[in-house]
């Protein structure tokens, strides 16, 4: 059976904590191992901390959105931001050592090593982000 | 997230609690620790025990705090990291960066050594 659950935040910072509340709900309910469920909410939590702050520049008419999916073997999580896109390939690399020590960052580099599989699908109208765990 | 703040010496000693993942909570520690720093603390432990997990914001807040102390000579040393802490300090290197202890006893006693 899949579930799938959607959910709209404004570009505000407690986006964050208001999408961890209901992933970590959801991952509970799906009876995930502890690890898996805090692999997924670290995940979430980057994802939309990218949406709301580098995707929507914290533009208050814009929103985040959450979309998450279960099936008996799989957790797929969507984040799309309302940004202008941006140029994967000019992401630094956090891992070198000019960079080591800067404070941001890091965070797609956490989510796509939490989790099995990511996607990112920058463009004009926005950023697409699709993260998979597999059970 | 809940911070509470011992002093040990000339060491001030953060107990964090709950889970850092950016939000008004990840400000409130990046106000602690640069309090201490204007107040001429030099030497901080931050004790993760009670932190099941943090992600990249809350490792923003705790290598800037490291680098503010750095430049004045100081140093902010982490002590009894959790499973899934640790796991994200080694997947970012940070773990090469930061000195972590097991217990906050060693972290103090590091900085008379």
């Amino acid at each position: 059976m899949k579930t799938v659950v959607e959910k709209r935040y404004r570009s505000r910072i407690d986006a964050v904590v208001r999408a961890e509340r209901l992933t970590d709900k959801i991952t509970k309910k799906m009876r995930l191992a502890e690890h898996e469920r805090m692999d997924i909410c670290i995940a979430v939590t980057e994802a939309i901390n990218n949406a709301v702050q580098h995707g929507n520049q914290m533009m208050a008419d814009k929103y985040v959105t959450l979309r998450i999916e279960c099936s008996d073997n799989t957790i797929r999580i969507t984040v799309c931001d309302e940004g202008e896109g941006f140029d994967l390939d000019a992401v630094a690399d956090p891992l070198t050592p000019e960079n080591l020590i800067k404070p941001n960052g890091r965070g797609l580099l956490i989510v796509k090593s939490l989790m099995d599989d990511v996607d990112v699908l920058p463009s004009t109208t926005g950023t697409e982000v699709v993260m998979v765990k597999k059970r | 997230m809940q911070i509470k703040h011992d002093v040990s010496g000339d060491v001030a000693v953060l107990h964090l609690q709950g889970k850092i993942m950016g939000g008004p909570d990840a400000t409130s520690l990046h106000e602690k620790l640069h309090e201490l720093i204007d107040n001429g603390t030099l030497s901080v432990v931050v004790d993760l025990q009670g932190v099941a997990w943090m992600n990249s914001s809350g490792l923003g807040i705790l290598i800037g705090g490291l680098s503010a102390l750095r430049k004045s000579g100081g140093d902010l040393r982490l002590a009894r990291v959790t499973d899934k802490i640790e796991e994200v300090l080694r997947i970012t290197k940070l773990d090469r960066v930061f000195d972590i202890y097991s217990n906050t006893e060693d972290a103090i006693a590091s900085y008379q050594s």
